[in-house]
């Protein structure tokens, strides 16, 4: 009897890879503005498409991940890019799949690492999930990649993190920078240098 | 296309495009800081653009235009092998047009027609390290940006002024990131300066023989280095026009005219030349 074999995903680590990277990089030069990776994270199964898709894009043997309470999405990460799991004051990329309090957010922002001096780029980039990034929690951004100031609606979960994040005052160089994806494919980059005002 | 059974597509294995894009990412996150990276091997010397040619083989996709110049130029003999080398091992469409690219590769100039948001410029840099005319050793330069030490840099550019009566560089005029990181903008001439500050565009930087990438992003603060009292200067180009197009208010080359013995100017950016007179400006 022949049976049919199925992919487990469709996601092509070359040409997907690619898309999402350029998404990820628009979004990160150009803080507060909105991409999309649905079609390519669409390629993955589970409720965390958007992650995995990100995840698979810049992860692999050579990286450390922390991933918070998801075994799920540790073990998918694990088996599709090889990237092994750190503690949080180690990892280069952290998953946060679901929405955390203000004091778990905090200690995990005061805690992933946020280079040094000499090697700023020794730092954490945080990937967190979210129902929705759209919302009606008013924001207004500046920084680097930003035109004066740029004024946003967004869910109040990503105002919250970045005002967290910026009342530990970090300096610069030194941070953390954010990707906050949401269940749709959506993605918005806050690097380190990006503010609240 | 060469044979995608022999080559990964845009030459380079996924696991070196992923280490060149996480440090693309880190550079866009700390504009003007260089950050290390593992630059790979490539058909082409150290020392030719293998720097840019890295950081667009690894950001470039089937839906790209590319376009790649030399200093200016679409023709000359290096952009014209990146962008074969480029062509058959993604077959990505080729252009001249620097408003129909999606990426354009460069080595010493920024294109005249100013560059969107939805595009990116790659530049081929050299010697990235700009306190390298202070201090030799990279351990040194390192820890000198570490601490925003750039005593030496202001020190540099004094002796200059008080030794010529302005400040004498021509290209790879020294430049302050978001008033953090001195960096180096790649040899392209002073003219070209001004267009790395509040850009709409992302401007990536690649040093292939020196292992370093950074980044300006789109509008940010990109100041020329100069003293209160003796303000950044361009090149002048008053009252010259370029002889084939017209131009004038662009960047030009000079050249002699065999037959008169005359100095002749003609734009630097051949494509924005091109395009002015196709279009009978």
């Amino acid at each position: 009897m022949v049976k049919e074999l199925k992919l487990a995903y469709e996601f092509d680590f070359v040409f997907d890879g690619q898309n999402v990277f350029r998404k990820l990089l628009h979004a990160l030069a150009n803080p507060g503005t909105t991409g999309n990776i649905a079609h390519q994270a669409g390629k993955f199964a589970g409720n965390h498409q958007a992650l995995t898709a990100l995840g698979c894009t810049l992860l692999d043997n050579e990286e450390k991940m922390y991933v918070e309470k998801n075994p799920n999405l540790s073990a998918d990460l694990h088996s599709l890019t090889l990237c092994h799991e750190a503690d949080l004051d180690e990892a280069d990329y952290i998953f946060l799949s679901s929405e955390m309090n203000y004091g778990s957010m905090e200690q995990i922002l005061k805690n992933v690492k946020h280079g040094t001096y000499a090697d700023p780029q020794q730092s954490a980039t945080v990937f967190l999930q979210c129902t929705q990034l759209t919302g009606n929690e008013t924001m207004t951004l500046k920084g680097p990649g930003i035109k004066d100031s740029l004024t946003v609606s967004v869910y109040p979960y990503i105002k919250k993190v970045i005002a967290l994040r910026q009342s530990l005052q970090i300096e610069y160089p030194l941070g953390v920078d954010l990707v906050f994806a949401d269940l749709a494919g959506n993605i918005m980059g806050i690097p380190r240098l990006c503010s609240l005002i | 296309m060469i044979d995608a059974k022999h080559y990964n597509f845009a030459f380079l294995d996924e696991g070196s495009k992923r280490e060149i894009r996480r440090s693309i990412l880190k550079a866009v996150a700390i504009p003007g800081y260089q950050v290390p990276f593992g630059s790979r091997e490539l058909p082409i010397g150290r020392g030719w653009g293998t720097g840019g040619i890295q950081i667009t083989l690894s950001i470039i996709g089937k839906e790209d235009v590319l376009k790649v110049i030399d200093q200016g130029s679409d023709d000359s003999v290096n952009a014209v092998n990146i962008k074969k080398l480029v062509e058959e091992c993604t077959g990505v469409e080729l252009t001249t047009d620097s408003e129909a690219a999606t990426i354009i590769q460069s080595r010493h100039r920024i294109p005249e027609i100013p560059m969107r948001n939805d595009q990116i410029l790659v530049l081929q840099v050299p010697t990235p390290e700009p306190l390298r005319i202070v201090e030799p050793k990279e351990s040194v330069t390192k820890q000198m940006h570490a601490e925003a030490e750039y005593s030496g840099m202001w020190l540099s550019l004094f002796e200059d002024l008080t030794q010529y009566g302005e400040i004498s560089i021509s290209s790879e005029y020294p430049v302050m990131v978001e008033g953090r990181y001195v960096m180096n903008p790649s040899p392209i001439p002073r003219y070209d300066n001004q267009k790395l500050n509040n850009s709409d565009t992302l401007y990536l930087f690649g040093a292939g023989r020196e292992k370093k990438i950074y980044a300006i992003p789109p509008h940010t603060d990109v100041e020329s280095m100069c003293f209160e009292d003796v303000p950044f200067k361009t090149e002048d180009f008053e009252g010259k026009r370029c002889r084939l197009c017209g131009a004038q208010g662009v960047y030009l080359d000079e050249m002699i005219d065999e037959s008169t013995g005359e100095k002749v100017y003609e734009c630097s950016d051949t494509g924005f030349c091109r395009g002015r007179r196709e279009r009978g400006a």
